[in-house]
């Protein structure tokens, strides 16, 4: 019996060893886990317009500040933050400008509304005109039909008036 | 207009000469926004134009030295001269100026003047790095929301305002300065209205 407790004894002290050791060990792979990817930066980065050069997003751009700025959202996504925490910290500490998506705020509202508004007038304009020349063509039409009937009736007179001569 | 006279727009929407003249007007005052917002957007908006104006108000929160966590605002710094500095780590130009505004700092503190660094478009890190290797110990804040920029119209970086004691902007910098014209600078704004 005391044989068998030695054994589970040194099973257990090899057990507890080898659960250390395995955690340990698995720390910088867990780190590693977490360390967000080029890919994952660059999702973030292309939603971003780079601040000093035009038409460009930070993704793309070869400059320090936008090397800066992809470091910085590697730093946030390691920290955990999601991809809008993330625009809205840049938003927040560089202004809307630096968003490739307008925000649906402020001045930047009426890059969405402005282009629905003028559409919108932009049919009911059409909308008027098409009902206007309709109308036109659809009165030009009765005029000459009624124009028509007058000629009939004055070459049936003149016909009349003719053959009482022949007569 | 008496009772019974027609008014003058159902008139003139009666007539089809007058129909024809609401729709002009009516064009042409479109139109006439549309040149006029188009004006407004095109005026030139540089930091220049600030030159004899009153500086824009600003307010920073100092990230290093021995200023961590101040406020300094144009208002708390009225009545000492204000040389405000617009830079960024990744700004070449700024490099070569840094240290000749440290000094200047240090040669004119006790005189009256504060200077005071706006960092453009940083992160944290790049930022105290730059004020670390420069050795920069005047206040240093980010320009949150990139306001001060906007409303100073900087045009780029480096770009440096010298406030007179009455909240003045007196000299506009764009690109770095050298050393003799900054203290040229700085005595004639400590001269100009000595207290």
């Amino acid at each position: 019996m005391q044989v068998f407790g030695e054994i589970f004894q040194r099973l257990t002290r090899l057990t507890l060893f080898l659960t250390l050791v395995y955690a340990l060990g698995g720390l910088p792979a867990l780190a590693l886990a977490q360390e967000p990817s080029l890919d994952d930066i660059n999702r973030v980065a292309k939603q971003l317009s780079c601040p000093t050069c035009a038409g460009i997003n930070v993704a793309d751009c070869p400059t320090e500040t936008c090397a800066q700025w992809r470091a910085k959202i590697g730093e946030l996504l390691a920290e955990g933050k999601t991809d809008q925490e993330i625009l809205e910290y840049f938003a927040a500490r560089y202004g809307d400008h630096v968003l490739q998506m307008p925000p649906t705020r402020g001045v930047f509202l009426s890059i969405w509304v402005v282009p629905v508004l003028a559409i919108l007038a932009g049919l009911g304009l059409l909308g008027y005109l098409v009902r206007r020349w309709t109308g036109a063509s659809a009165a030009m039409v009765a005029s000459v039909t009624s124009n028509e009937e007058l000629q009939d009736e004055y070459l049936k007179r003149v016909e009349q008036e003719l053959s009482m001569w022949r007569e | 207009m008496t009772r019974g006279e027609p008014s003058t727009v159902p008139a003139l929407r009666a007539h089809p000469g007058g129909r024809r003249l609401i729709w002009l007007i009516v064009v042409l005052t479109l139109l006439g926004t549309l040149i006029g917002l188009l004006a407004l957007g095109l005026q030139p908006r540089t930091s220049r134009l600030l030159q004899g104006k009153p500086a824009p108000p600003f307010e920073i929160t100092a990230v290093n030295g021995d200023f961590v966590g101040q406020k300094f605002s144009l208002a708390n710094l009225r009545g000492d001269v204000v040389v405000l500095n617009i830079w960024a780590s990744w700004c070449v130009e700024c490099m070569r100026e840094a240290a000749v505004l440290e000094q200047a700092w240090r040669a004119y503190r006790e005189r009256g003047v504060w200077f005071i660094g706006v960092d453009y478009l940083d992160t944290d890190t790049a930022g105290l790095a730059y004020l670390k290797r420069f050795g920069i110990t005047y206040p240093n804040g980010p320009d949150i929301g990139s306001r001060i920029y906007q409303d100073y119209h900087a045009t780029g970086v480096p770009e440096t305002f010298f406030i007179d004691r009455e909240g003045i902007v007196q000299h506009v910098q764009i690109g770095p300065i050298g050393q003799a014209q900054l203290y040229a600078l700085l005595d004639r704004l400590l001269t100009k209205d000595s207290p």
